[in-house]
């Protein structure tokens, strides 16, 4: 499950986040979001369904703005069916997508490369030689807090660099929400 | 995601094998509040991309397109299925008690495994296999192996050897680790080598490729040697192929088959250089060629076969 959401899902979190910002929606609001269509991945127990990952995750996505804007009892002028089928679709031939789906890898790679040397070490231990956080920590020298706190750190900044939208995207997503709410 | 959640969800998704206190303690998270399932499983998506960019499931080597199958997908749903079972079904990694071998010296062994391929041990090595769900990891913590790797997309064969890895889908390939640096030889199709210390850069081997990796570099040393990889695993077969090899060097190869050690103190003699394929096993042969070849003569105890030559050494 860990495995198909990190391959189908995690992919798109920063486009969804891209999305929902440019809908002019409160950070907090992009965040409980997001948060939101994690949990209800967690609960579905079957995923062969799925043909479009992306899609179904900007769709759960756009119901739980619907709702959270009835609950907020603000009404927003931006229609929201407007760009959706675009925004949705994943147009992209299957070697193109296998093709993304490997720039995803190239990226943690690179969010890899940004960390430090022994976090780097603890990935691989674990992944490599299979080896639990107590191994780990004995194989360094270190104890076993340390590895723990390297390693979940790490693992959070590599979900930031992978899902965070890039500052050269979100000023043009800006853009169009402004030139829209106008 | 507050930032408490997010380190939490983490340090659960790194923290494996649970025990059952551990396992209680997470369900007790997890029950506090509905938000936090969403989070751990953000989480174990992630270090699952960490993981798959450390070592590929699905093999990017050229040959190897890889559409999802119906098969997969239904293995995903099993997954699925299982967590919706029990909480900590979140935690269904599987663990295979990994097998440990060691060679003496001399010993050549032959160890077929479970998922069809075949490890041959060379001499004085030491391994351990782990065949597990989705990678089949070999640990060389010395001497050399050769594998020939039985294919199966889904579960790539990564073979670590401390300072270097090797990945393969389905080819055959011998990995040496010794204390000045690791090398993998190719023999059949392609492998992906890299340093354990770079950060995911690989190099793609064929078959007759050759890579050295010394400690601290980041990059292997490429080479292209088919007729010289073939002749150094002649060892598989229990034999020991010189193509204009020295003698120095064939009695080093001797010596790490055989308790009677070869010496040959002759500096000009251990200079000469040899063809000629012999029984890994019968050093006394290869001294009996030797002297035969160089007028040399050979004295045999149980611990050495001494070769001299009988102009420059008399005794």
């Amino acid at each position: 499950m860990a495995e198909w959401v990190g391959r189908e899902i995690l992919p798109h979190e920063r486009d969804l986040r891209t999305w929902l910002r440019s809908r002019v929606m409160a950070a907090a609001d992009v965040e409980d979001i997001v948060q939101e269509c994690y949990c209800r991945i967690a609960q579905i127990t079957d995923v062969s369904h799925i043909a479009e990952p992306r899609a179904y995750l900007f769709a759960m996505a756009r119901n739980l703005a619907h709702r959270q804007r009835r609950r907020a009892r603000v009404v927003r002028i931006e229609p929201i069916a407007q760009k959706e089928d675009n925004e949705l679709a994943s147009d992209l031939p299957l070697p193109d997508r296998i093709a993304a789906g490997r720039q995803e890898l190239d990226r943690v790679r690179a969010a890899l490369g940004t960390l430090s040397d022994r976090a780097r070490r603890i990935f691989l231990l674990r992944r490599i030689d299979g080896l639990s956080q107590k191994e780990i920590a004995a194989r360094l020298g270190v104890t076993e807090a340390v590895v723990e706190n390297d390693a979940s750190r790490s693992l959070r900044a590599i979900l930031r660099i992978l899902t965070e939208p890039s500052d050269a995207a979100s000023p043009a997503e800006e853009g169009r929400a402004h030139v829209r709410s106008r | 995601m507050s930032d408490r959640v997010e380190q939490a969800a983490a340090e659960w998704a790194l923290r494996h094998p649970l025990d059952t206190a551990g396992a209680a303690a997470l369900e007790a998270w997890l029950a506090e509040d509905p938000a936090h399932a969403g989070a751990l499983l953000r989480a174990m998506a992630g270090l699952s991309l960490v993981d798959q960019a450390i070592a590929p499931p699905r093999a990017d080597l050229a040959d190897e397109p890889p559409p999802p199958s119906r098969l997969r997908r239904r293995l995903l749903a099993g997954a699925g299925a299982a967590l919706a079972a029990s909480i900590t079904g979140l935690f269904g990694w599987q663990y295979w008690r990994a097998q440990h071998v060691e060679t003496a010296r001399g010993e050549i062994r032959r160890l077929p495994l479970a998922d069809g391929s075949v490890a041959m041990i060379n001499t004085d090595s030491a391994l351990s296999v782990a065949l597990e769900r989705d990678i089949r990891r070999v640990s060389l913590d010395h001497g050399q192996a050769w594998f020939q790797v039985a294919k199966d997309r889904a579960r790539p064969f990564v073979v670590d050897a401390g300072i270097a890895l090797v990945r393969a889908v389905g080819t055959a390939f011998s990995v040496e680790r010794r204390d000045q640096g690791v090398e993998i030889a190719v023999t059949e199709g392609s492998v992906a080598v890299w340093a354990a210390d770079a950060s995911g850069a690989m190099t793609i081997i064929e078959a007759g490729q050759f890579a050295r990796f010394h400690a601290g570099a980041t990059a292997p040393v490429v080479g292209t040697a088919p007729a010289a990889i073939t002749r150094a695993l002649a060892w598989r077969s229990g034999e020991i192929a010189l193509e204009n090899e020295t003698v120095a060097s064939a009695v080093a190869q001797f010596n790490r088959y055989n308790r009677q050690q070869l010496v040959v103190e002759d500096s000009q003699l251990a200079r000469e250089r040899l063809i000629g394929l012999f029984q890994i096993d019968k050093p006394g042969d290869f001294a009996a060629t030797l002297a035969a070849s160089f007028d040399a003569q050979v004295i045999a105890t149980p611990q050495e076969i001494r070769v001299t030559r009988k102009n420059v050494d008399r005794r």
